[in-house]
């Protein structure tokens, strides 16, 4: 049995990987930590801080050094994760890509090597309303999926 | 719990006393707690089926075999409301006909999926009921700790509407973790 774990960085993600490793434990599965980081947020970012700070000039430091960031803090937390699975016996291996969320997660959860695909039900924002990116994959993801809240 | 004593020192490291505390309480929807931080136990899981649902995939009873110490409810829900319509509209003996049928159709469902249940030593409850197949659902998962839900709970799936909107409606109000298969 393979497990794939939605990692974004927040605090359901990481709701979700306890759920994980509370099966693989029992099942003696391995667990996938997956996660996409997605240019195109940092690019963002980096343009409306500019925009307001009125640097325009030190876009590109601002997107270089938020695009660091954004992958130093999906490492940490999925280091703290497979220490985690470490600590109860599990399998655990990560997994972190570059590009747009829904597809490479679906061309991951697709792909046939899992059993189970685990989430959070709510992004980065906190919780508001169910996660758009859910809504889009729930339909569409092969695997059972399991919602954590 | 080691693991998050040493991430709550990476991250908060020069923020101390009432302030550290002020974070956490506000940021709390953001931040897993030490009480968040266990592995969750899952005693009681309700599985509502209904005459969309034939079957479970083999990949959701190899996951649930991971929770075989929890009570297992199958429940099948007939649509009241589609009964009372063909009782208008029809009149009394369709309106019966249609609870017969969908009566022993349920039963039929419920008997196959607990017996491929028992194979894996797992002795569900059964029950059937006419009432609201997403309210009803909604009510019953407070007085469980998971939903597994199939994409086609309450309404046919298509190749363009791949998720029912019942299955979205019960997951966005639901407090417990779902397995949608």
């Amino acid at each position: 049995m393979k497990i794939l774990v939605l990692i974004d960085g927040s605090k359901w993600s990481q709701k979700a990987a306890l759920h994980a490793i509370s099966i693989a434990k029992k099942k003696h599965a391995k667990i996938i930590l997956f996660s996409v980081l997605d240019r195109r947020e940092a690019r963002a970012v980096a343009f409306n801080l500019s925009m307001r700070s009125d640097k325009l000039g030190e876009i590109k430091k601002f997107e270089e050094q938020i695009w660091h960031e954004m992958k130093k803090s999906v490492k940490e937390i999925m280091v703290d994760l497979l220490e985690l699975c470490h600590e109860e016996n599990v399998n655990c291996s990560m997994k972190i890509v570059e590009g747009i969320a829904r597809d490479e997660i679906l061309k991951e959860a697709n792909s046939g090597e899992y059993t189970l695909v685990v989430m959070g039900a709510y992004g980065k924002s906190g919780k508001t309303r169910i996660g758009s990116l859910l809504e889009e994959l729930a339909g569409v993801i092969k695997p059972p999926l399991m919602i954590v809240r | 719990m080691g693991l998050f004593s040493s991430l709550i020192q990476r991250k908060f490291k020069n923020i101390a006393g009432k302030r550290y505390e002020r974070i956490l309480r506000e940021y709390r929807e953001f931040l897993l707690t030490e009480e968040e931080m266990v592995l969750p136990e899952i005693k009681s899981i309700l599985i509502p089926l209904d005459r969309f649902i034939s079957e479970i995939p083999k990949e959701v009873y190899e996951t649930l075999s991971a929770y075989k110490e929890a009570k297992f409810v199958l429940v099948y829900i007939i649509d009241a409301q589609v009964f009372h319509m063909i009782e208008q509209t029809l009149g009394r003996e369709a309106s019966e006909e249609f609870r017969k049928k969908e009566e022993s159709d349920g039963m039929y469902l419920l008997e196959k999926i607990a017996k491929d249940f028992e194979e894996l030593g797992i002795a569900p409850q059964l029950r059937l009921f006419f009432g609201d197949k997403s309210e009803d659902v909604i009510t019953l998962a407070e007085k469980h700790d998971m939903l597994v839900l199939s994409k086609a709970y309450g309404s046919e799936i298509t190749k363009t509407h791949p998720l029912s909107p019942i299955v979205l409606k019960i997951v966005q109000h639901v407090t417990i973790p779902v397995i949608v298969y």
